[in-house]
């Protein structure tokens, strides 16, 4: 019964050779798609430290079931179905309510010139203001304004989310105005 | 009142997840890979641990046997029936592996999975069998060694009622057990294949 035949030389490159292949796709996939996994991450946590755990988390959830995936839906859709997923239970986890002020600059990795920094932190604040809002709104309105933003017709939302397109569009506009409403509180009066 | 456009910040936040990216992409498959990994060092694991722990019971049984002359004949016996059993079995199946053809990815799991289930299969049924095998000649062994009331036990129903209640609870606990570490040691290292298998179809139909 003793399985360690199969980790002899020849076998242990074999199938370390397999996993590299399926790395390699991985990865491709995960170059393409980077962006929903970063804006899900802010959308659903308060502080880096958490967005780094919910990344890596939903990275680790992502690459389980990437065997287990059989091409019955777009790519995307099921990446962005597993990705939200991990964070709406993550979040279950968490349980943690944190009231702190976010810092402007606490996601941003890339150096910036002086004569840009004034613009960059501006828009960074922006940024932070919308993940901000986004954050306060309610699970599921949060995935469905996520979704909105990227531009997905609404048979994609409806795939990702398991509900109908029509209940789609009344979602949306809900959603909407209660980003609305969040970032008016802010002081900004056009958007 | 400012203006905020929310279209052209969900731009930039783009922006800023292909720069978190970029910076942590090293990182990326090292996170994700962390699990998969595991399917290697698992199977390495469990045989080093299964043939080190087989090892040592055994030599504590002998060890246990030695004042008792017949004891120590009997189980050296069996041990040796045992490995010459599963001996067999375990180097039958080495061999069909080192006979795969592992050019063709796809086609070497499909042959590594018939060959692991046919492994199991195999096993079970010489489990199944060791078992009662092993019940009724430790039975004789046991009835041989006190002739004296051979007789009187063989026609006392009490006798067989207890060898009765005995064999059921051996079939059932028998067939947990069994199940349950064969589950352990080689189907769930056949699923993950099964899983890798599914995954190279799905690719094969993207590309």
């Amino acid at each position: 019964m003793a399985l360690h035949g199969l980790g002899c030389k020849k076998k242990y490159l074999w199938l370390t050779n397999l996993l590299m292949e399926r790395a390699q796709q991985f990865q491709q996939l995960i170059d393409e798609y980077n962006g929903i996994l970063y804006k899900i991450g802010r959308s659903y946590t308060r502080d880096e430290e958490d967005f780094k755990e919910l990344y890596q988390e939903m990275l680790v959830q992502l690459w389980s079931a990437y065997g287990r995936f059989r091409g019955d839906a777009k790519v995307s859709t099921w990446l962005y179905r597993v990705a939200l997923n991990t964070a709406i239970t993550y979040q279950k986890k968490k349980k943690r309510l944190k009231v702190q002020e976010l810092e402007p600059k606490a996601y941003r990795l890339a150096d910036t010139s002086a004569a840009q920094l004034a613009l960059e932190q501006q828009r960074a604040s922006q940024v932070e203001l919308l993940y901000h809002c986004i954050y306060q709104l309610k699970k599921d309105d949060r995935a469905i304004i996520l979704l909105h933003l990227e531009e997905k017709s609404y048979q994609e939302m409806a795939d990702i989310l398991g509900i109908t397109v029509n209940h789609v569009g009344v979602k949306i506009n809900r959603a909407r105005k209660r980003l609305f409403r969040l970032l008016q509180a802010e002081g900004y009066e056009r958007i | 009142m400012k203006e905020f456009n929310i279209n052209d910040t969900w731009k930039v936040s783009g922006q800023e997840a292909d720069q978190y990216y970029a910076a942590i992409k090293n990182q990326v498959m090292e996170m994700a890979r962390q699990r998969s990994q595991g399917i290697l060092d698992r199977i390495i694991r469990f045989g080093r641990w299964e043939l080190i722990s087989g090892a040592i019971v055994w030599c504590i049984l002998l060890v246990m046997a030695w004042s008792d002359f017949n004891s120590f004949v009997v189980l050296a016996i069996l041990g040796a029936v045992t490995f010459a059993f599963s001996g067999r079995l375990y180097f039958s199946m080495l061999q069909n592996i080192r006979q795969v053809n592992s050019l063709h990815t796809k086609e070497a799991i499909k042959q590594y999975i018939s060959i692991l289930s046919s492994y199991h299969k195999k096993v079970a049924n010489y489990v199944t069998w060791g078992t009662f095998v092993g019940f009724f000649g430790g039975l004789a062994a046991g009835l041989i060694s006190d002739m004296e009331d051979l007789w009187e036990k063989l026609t006392n129903w009490m006798f067989w009622g207890i060898i009765l209640v005995a064999l059921v609870l051996l079939y059932f606990l028998g067939r947990f057990l069994k199940s349950a570490y064969l589950h352990y040691s080689i189907v769930k290292f056949i699923d993950e294949l099964r899983e890798v298998l599914e995954g190279l179809g799905v690719e094969e139909l993207r590309s």
